[in-house]
């Protein structure tokens, strides 16, 4: 994986992972097993463990903690309030970046 | 259905595993805060430890745990890297909290301080050097003017070398020497101070 291609995915993480939670409340080891097995993204524990902590101290999430049938305590993540405005602003601006590319790149000759 | 219980690891699985976790906890130190640290390494070990629980049975095998290991990033993953620092300030998700600059300042005063007190060290050298030039040279108005001006500053170099490098004494080795010499350099001007008041 190249640079920029690794800079760009690191660049969504955040996206990423409030989108994850936001379908359900859910636990780091199931948040990095879902965006490691999307193609596009690939997001790895080293990511994602840091920009869960980084939400987390932002505000935007909420913990709680839980005993799991593997034997360790879980964190479970859901968005807070703060969490979702910040996910719809998040996804506006990405839309945003993402329809211009699309248009740029639909004028490049193949 | 039966619910799976933490695997059972020998002294020397959980040896590999804590080594693996120390690691990561050395390259987050210094980069995140101490909390946002034991969450991360926390968190590892609880997917070490799902990984393991995945496997069939109770006991896991040193084969086992090594192979968790393989399937994890590798430690030096953790250290952020230039691009993430300079992002930092532009986040797109500007509610987060950002990386503190201040973690890049006190990593630039600590090297001050441990250069001055690498300097404040050879102050002390050059001083005993002027005293012993002192005892037959023909410039000794110049020499005696010098051997009076460079006690204090001598200990003004030592006192700032020491207050910057324990300011930035989590950025390295430079910090953990300034904070030696720059200790060392202001225990010598006290005592010659003191020696010299009462002689």
């Amino acid at each position: 994986m190249n640079s920029w291609e690794t800079q760009l995915r690191k660049g969504v993480a955040e996206l990423a992972v409030l989108a994850v939670i936001a379908q359900e409340e859910t636990y780091g080891y199931r948040i990095v097993e879902k965006l490691q097995n999307l193609d596009g993204l690939a997001l790895s524990e080293s990511t994602v463990y840091p920009v869960l902590t980084r939400l987390t101290r932002g505000g935007l999430l909420a913990v709680r903690t839980d005993a799991s049938p593997a034997g360790p305590t879980r964190r479970y993540y859901r968005l807070t309030p703060l969490g979702r405005r910040s996910l719809g602003e998040l996804t506006a601006t990405w839309q945003k970046v993402f329809g211009s590319l699309k248009t740029l790149l639909e004028g490049v000759p193949s | 259905m039966t619910t799976a219980t933490v695997a059972e690891l020998a002294e020397s699985q959980q040896t590999l595993i804590d080594a693996r976790l120390d690691t990561i906890d050395r390259m987050l130190l210094g980069h995140v805060s101490r909390a946002d640290r034991i969450t991360i390494v926390s968190e590892v070990e609880a997917q070490i430890q799902e990984l393991l629980g995945a496997k069939v049975g109770d006991e896991a095998s040193r084969e086992d745990v090594i192979d968790a290991l393989r399937r994890l990033d590798p430690p030096e993953a953790y250290l952020p890297d230039s691009a993430e620092r300079n992002s930092s300030q532009h986040r797109v998700g500007r509610f987060s909290s950002q990386q503190p600059m201040r973690q890049r300042n006190v990593g630039r005063v600590g090297w001050i301080g441990g250069v001055l007190g690498l300097f404040s060290f050879g102050w002390i050298l050059l001083w005993g050097l002027i005293v012993v030039l002192a005892q037959g040279a023909t410039a000794t108005v110049f020499l005696v003017g010098l051997m009076t001006m460079i006690p204090p500053l001598g200990f003004a170099i030592g006192a700032a070398a020491l207050v910057c490098s324990i300011r930035g004494r989590s950025q390295g080795v430079l910090p953990i020497l300034g904070i030696g010499f720059g200790a060392i350099s202001l225990q010598f001007w006290l005592l010659l101070a003191g020696y010299l008041l009462i002689a």
